[in-house]
This record gives structure tokens, sequence and C-alpha cells, in this order.
């Protein structure tokens, strides 16, 4: 499927984002693992306006220095769909995204169409804390990332040394990880605040997200009113990349059944 | 190896090199780094399990303290500070502590306690504190108050090194590593505002945002506290030090001679791109040093006790030690090819430890020649010979400290006395 690799300058930030397809906008936030385009964007642009920027500070994107904590995230998140004149989005985000979009949600729970998480930092689980990602090796990483560690897909995303030409890609994403989810990539505060999310909620987690155990998923279900859960067999913490079909097809589905 | 240290306040530099040997001089022989990375940690814990390498995978963070034992660890602390006291005693100019959190590899989570417990217990030695980690602390007044009391209870005695810190720290104090850069300087400005400004003032930084900072005591040096930087060759680290023409202390935790000589060659083309030429007594350097009779003799009695520090205590998951942000990604990018090809726990055998020159160990004469021949390759007018290695007992400690005080320093006085030194001008 075709989409668009565009520059955006939003305030004095270049930003890269993919886009692609048509219709009612559909803000993919990004985790820290892959900036590429997906299957998953491939099914999603039959229905939608497809937007997926790059986290300032890598994959193209400027403002590391800039944006220092989830407050200038979501400003600035709130500053890009301004400069594209995105109009009620869907937020889709999806680990560190996730917790983004559910920042984002409680503070401006009016501007969303739908809101919805794919294994989403953000809450603190004292019973089944996150792990600390940034201190395993690839191999470690791998294992706690993927239902199946020794899936290509699984080489590809968290390559045991990353190619030159990758390296400086991957301490990037990994610098933007550390700024946003340094040893606790949670906001101890985000559960108090979930009730104000009015917003029509998806969660989708795969079941062996040895990252934020479905415990987490558990606890934005109990947050937020109304909320819907669908857990993803065979599946860690991207299902983007270990069950697109299963992905899309829920999210498809949960969409066409609001009448978005 | 009598060198005249250049110590520079950096407070008021100098704009030229003329007017940089019109500063405070004094006579320097050699630094007894009983500590730091130089080599031989900084108090190792010398109690590790026989296979500790194979169970454990980390010296650091993780490493679980049920491996600690305060009963052996009075004796310890005790025998490291009666080494250090030895040093003041032979003659050494300098003695040196520094800091690490939550490890194996060196017990002195507090650097300036150790200073403490040594201001009164020596009487010529500088105390250098290699250093505190300014950007684990959220009040650098505290660093800034503790060694102007060292300062003026040892009557000006102290050297005060700042550090980033390793990679580990950040995981121990949970300091986001992303902002290691900007803390440091942050701190470090404040501390030496602190220092040498009238007070009270209020400090509105970024990092850093204080009111009231009035410093009860002040430093008993003018303006302040010599300022060493210790580093393992972060390029900009080095750069930084140059514009504030401090003292670069080349202290890389196990490394080959010629990484350590290409470090203090970049600094010296550092200095020179600030306009200035470096002296002798600007460019530190460390290394492990072992003193026995013979040659045979020094390495029988050394090498057991190097590989249960290379084995053991420097057993670092890489993840802990690159954290994102905590150098930048030009070094990260560099370290990260370094670390492939150059790792310690590469190393295998003596003979390679020998040949890339590791450390110095062998006889008083071998000792001076190596010495003296990597002093004019490397052009450094401060030593940091570092005496204790892992588990070494402290009589063959104290007895290698005294064969070179007594055997090598006095033949090194000639070496690199201090004047400016351009780049490239050393062999």
């Amino acid at each position: 499927m075709s989409y668009r690799d565009e520059t955006l300058t939003v305030r004095d930030l270049c930003i890269r984002l993919l886009r692609g397809g048509s219709g009612q906008p559909l803000l993919y936030l990004h985790d820290t693992f892959s900036s590429t385009w997906t299957p998953v964007h491939d099914g999603l642009v039959e229905h939608y306006d497809v937007v997926f920027p790059m986290p300032p500070g890598c994959a193209g994107s400027t403002g590391f220095d800039d944006i220092e904590d989830m407050d200038d995230l979501v400003f600035h998140y709130l500053d890009v769909c301004a400069t594209l004149g995105l109009e009620r989005p869907i937020l889709l985000g999806t680990s560190l995204g996730g917790w983004l979009a559910a920042e984002w949600a409680v503070r401006y729970p009016e501007m969303l169409c739908a809101l919805i998480l794919v294994d989403a930092f953000g809450l603190r689980v004292p019973a089944a804390p996150a792990v600390d990602l940034l201190r395993l090796d690839p191999a470690q990483m791998r294992d706690v990332l993927f239902a199946n560690p020794a899936a290509a897909v699984a080489q590809e995303l968290v390559p045991d040394t990353p190619a030159s030409e990758m390296l400086e890609a991957t301490l990037r994403a990994r610098q933007v990880l550390a700024r946003f989810a340094w040893q606790f990539p949670d906001n101890p505060k985000l559960s108090r605040y979930l009730y104000r999310v009015k917003t029509p909620t998806l969660i989708v987690w795969g079941a062996q997200d040895g990252v934020v155990s479905t415990a987490h998923a558990q606890a934005y279900l109990r947050g937020i009113a109304g909320a819907e859960l669908v857990v993803l067999p065979r599946c860690g913490h991207l299902p983007h990349a270990e069950q697109p079909e299963a992905l899309v097809h829920t999210v498809l589905s949960y969409l066409a059944r609001l009448g978005s | 190896m009598s060198y005249i240290g250049c110590i520079h306040s950096g407070a008021q530099p100098p704009s030229h090199a003329a007017s940089w040997s019109a500063g405070p001089l004094w006579r320097q022989y050699a630094l007894l780094l009983l500590s730091s990375d130089a080599l031989g940690p900084p108090l190792p814990w010398a109690h590790l399990p026989e296979d500790f390498a194979q169970r454990y995978d980390s010296a650091w963070v993780t490493c679980p303290n049920t491996l600690y034992d305060p009963q052996l660890g009075h004796p310890l602390y005790n025998r490291y500070l009666d080494e250090l006291e030895l040093a003041d005693q032979l003659g050494f100019e300098g003695i040196c502590v520094n800091e690490h959190h939550q490890n194996a590899y060196g017990n002195m989570p507090s650097p300036n306690i150790m200073a403490a417990c040594l201001a009164r217990r020596t009487t010529q030695a500088k105390l250098a504190i290699l250093g505190n980690v300014l950007p684990l602390y959220d009040h650098p007044q505290r660093v800034a108050e503790e060694l102007a009391m060292l300062d003026v209870i040892t009557q000006g005695r102290i050297i005060s090194g700042m550090v980033v810190g390793t990679g580990m720290e950040y995981f121990s104090y949970n300091i986001n590593p992303t902002y290691a850069r900007e803390r440091f300087h942050e701190a470090h400005d404040l501390i030496v505002k602190a220092w040498t400004h009238e007070g009270p003032f209020a400090w509105e930084g970024k990092h850093y945002r204080f009111r009231y900072i009035n410093l009860w005591p002040k430093p008993y040096q003018k303006p302040h506290p010599p300022i060493w930087i210790p580093g393992s060759g972060s390029p900009e680290t080095m750069e930084w030090v140059a514009q504030q023409r401090y003292t670069y202390m080349v202290l890389p935790t196990l490394a080959p001679f010629e990484l350590r000589r290409q470090s203090a060659e970049y600094f010296r083309a550092c200095c020179e791109r600030a306009g200035y030429t470096a002296h002798y007594g600007q460019i530190g350097w460390g290394i492990g040093v072992y003193v026995a009779e013979t040659d045979a003799q020094a390495r029988r009695e050394y090498e057991p006790h190097f590989w249960y520090y290379a084995r053991n205590l420097l057993k670092t998951p890489a993840p802990l030690s690159l954290p994102p942000g905590h150098t930048s990604l030009p070094t990260m990018l560099t370290m990260a090819e370094r670390r492939r090809s150059s790792r310690p726990g590469n190393l295998r055998t003596w003979d390679e430890v020998e040949r890339g020159g590791y450390v110095v160990v062998g006889s008083p004469e071998t000792v001076r020649q190596r010495l003296e021949d990597y002093a004019q390759r490397v052009g450094f007018g401060l030593l940091v010979a570092n005496f204790s290695v892992g588990n070494v007992p402290t009589e063959l400690t104290q007895k290698s400290m005294t064969l070179f005080a007594q055997e090598v320093m006095p033949k090194l006085k000639h070496v690199n006395s201090d004047a400016p030194v351009a780049a490239g001008a050393v062999a």
C-alpha cells in the first residue's frame, strides 16, 4: 500500500511522518521499537487517514532536547494535530505511545473520537511492575517483548548487534525510551484520573506481554468506564509485529461497531 | 616522578600559557590512587566466592549484597585506610579516593567520608577526591559544603574531582541518564559559584533551583580547591575540561596503553583548539603498578589478584554501563565499537596484559623504565599509580608501595618537569 513520507514543521521542530489512506484521521502514536510503515498501517488505511509521526529525537524527527516529559509530548501532539488540521482523531497508541494517548485522553477527552491502547505503558501496578527494559541485553529484551523470541521479526526489531547503519537510529530510539520511561515507565498519578476518559476506549493486549503484563490491561479496564479489552493470543508487547492481522481485525471491528 | 604540577583553579582562566605558570605550583611526585578507575578498584570487596564470575552476571547494581559481610568489611576498610596513610608517610604527594555505588568493585559510596577519615591522619599529601558524581545529587551545595569543610579542616589539601560517573550509578540512583551531562555542567557551575561568590545568592537553573545559596564554610584555598576531572576518554568531557583549563586525568577502568595514550593526545589537541598549550601538569594518567624484588616475583605475587579484579569486579552487562544519553551519540558509537574489540573480559593471558600495557608490574628497575617510557610517550605530568588490585593482601601492597617510594620515585623526579607540551610533540 502506498504512503507518503513527509516532513512537518511544528513550532521549530522538524517532524517526520508517514501518512496514507483517507477518511477520518487516525493518529498512530509510536513505540520506540519500530519506526516503519507496517502491514498494520496497510490494514488501517483502507478506512482511515493514518498519520504516523516519528517521535521527537528519533527516526528522522528533531527535538530531543525540547521535549522533556509527558506534558511536553502531549502538547507537542496537540500542535501536530493543529498543524495538520486533524479534528477529532482516533488515537491509537502502542507501548510508549499508548501511555501518551492515555495522558492525552485524561486531559482532553472531548478532542478524541476514540482511544485505542495497545500494550500501553503508563500505569503503576505494584503487584505486576513493568520490566526495566533498559537494563536488558538484546536477547533478554526479545524474551520479554515477544511471545516467540526466536521469530524473525524479533531478531529484526531487536538484533543482537544492530547493523552499523542502524546503530545510530537504535541509540536515538533508546534515548527517547530512556527520557520518558527510565526505570519506571509510568505516571503514578495517571490511574487517579482515568475516570476523566469519556472517550470510547478499546484496550488491546498481547497475552504474553512480558514488559507490561495483562495486569496493566486490567488496570486500564478498571479505570476507564465502558472500555473494552481484547487479549491477543500468541502475542507479546508488540502486536503490530507479532499479530498484525489480529490487531487490524480487532481495531477495525471495534471502530465499525462505534460507527466511526 | 618529579613533576611540577600546575594546579589551576579555573575560576579565572588565564588567557595564555605565560600567565599559566604564574599560577600556584606545587611539586608532585606521584599520586597514589588506592581506588578509582586507574586499575584496581576503589576499595574492592575482597571476599567474593570462587565461582562468582560463573554465578553472577554483574558486580554492579544487581550484585546481591548477601555477598557483603560487615564483619569482613571492618578490617577491609581499615586496611585500605592504613595503606592510604602509609602513602602520606612514604612521601606520595597525593592520595586519591572516589565514588561508586551499589557494587563489589569498590566499597566507597562516599569519597568525602574517606577523605574525612584521612584528613587528620595525614599531614602532607593532597587529598584528591576524584570525584563526586555530581549528577546524582539534587543538592549540589552539599558537595560544595563537604569539600569546603574538608578544605578548611586540612588547611587547603583538597583537590576536587567532579565526574559524570559510570552508567551504573544512574541505575542505582534512578537519575535519568539523558540528563547526565546537563546536570553535571549545571551542578559544576553552581558549586564553583557557591565557592567563589558572596552569599546569599539565588540559583535559577534548569535542573537546580535554589532561592538561597550561601556557603558556610567557604573553602580554604582561593579561589577554590583545584578541580581535576577524571575521565575514561569521552571526547566531550575532554573538550570541556580543556576549555575550563582544568586538569584532565586519564583514568579508564582498565584499558591498554595505546588507548590511554590516545586520550592524553586528544586532550592536548583539545587544549590547542581552546587556544593554549597544555602543561605536563595538566595531564594526569592512571595505571596499576606493582613492585617486587624481581620481575618474576612481582608477577607471581600480583597476577592472581589481577585476575580476581579483571574477571569478577569488572563484570558489568553492557546495558548497565551504557545507559542512553550518559555519553553523546558519537561517543556511544565509538564506545560500542571499542567495547567489542577490547573488553577487559576479553583478556585471557598475562602475556596479553603485559603486551597491551594494561599494568606496570616488575622489579623497581623495570617499573622505573616502563613508567619513564610511558611518561615520555604520553606526556603526562601527574602519575596516578594504583597499588591495590583485587584481593591482594595488604602486606604485598605495602611492600610494593614502599619499594616504589624508595627505589622508583626518586629516579623519576626529572621526568616531565612542568612545561607546555604542544599536541603532537610527544613521541
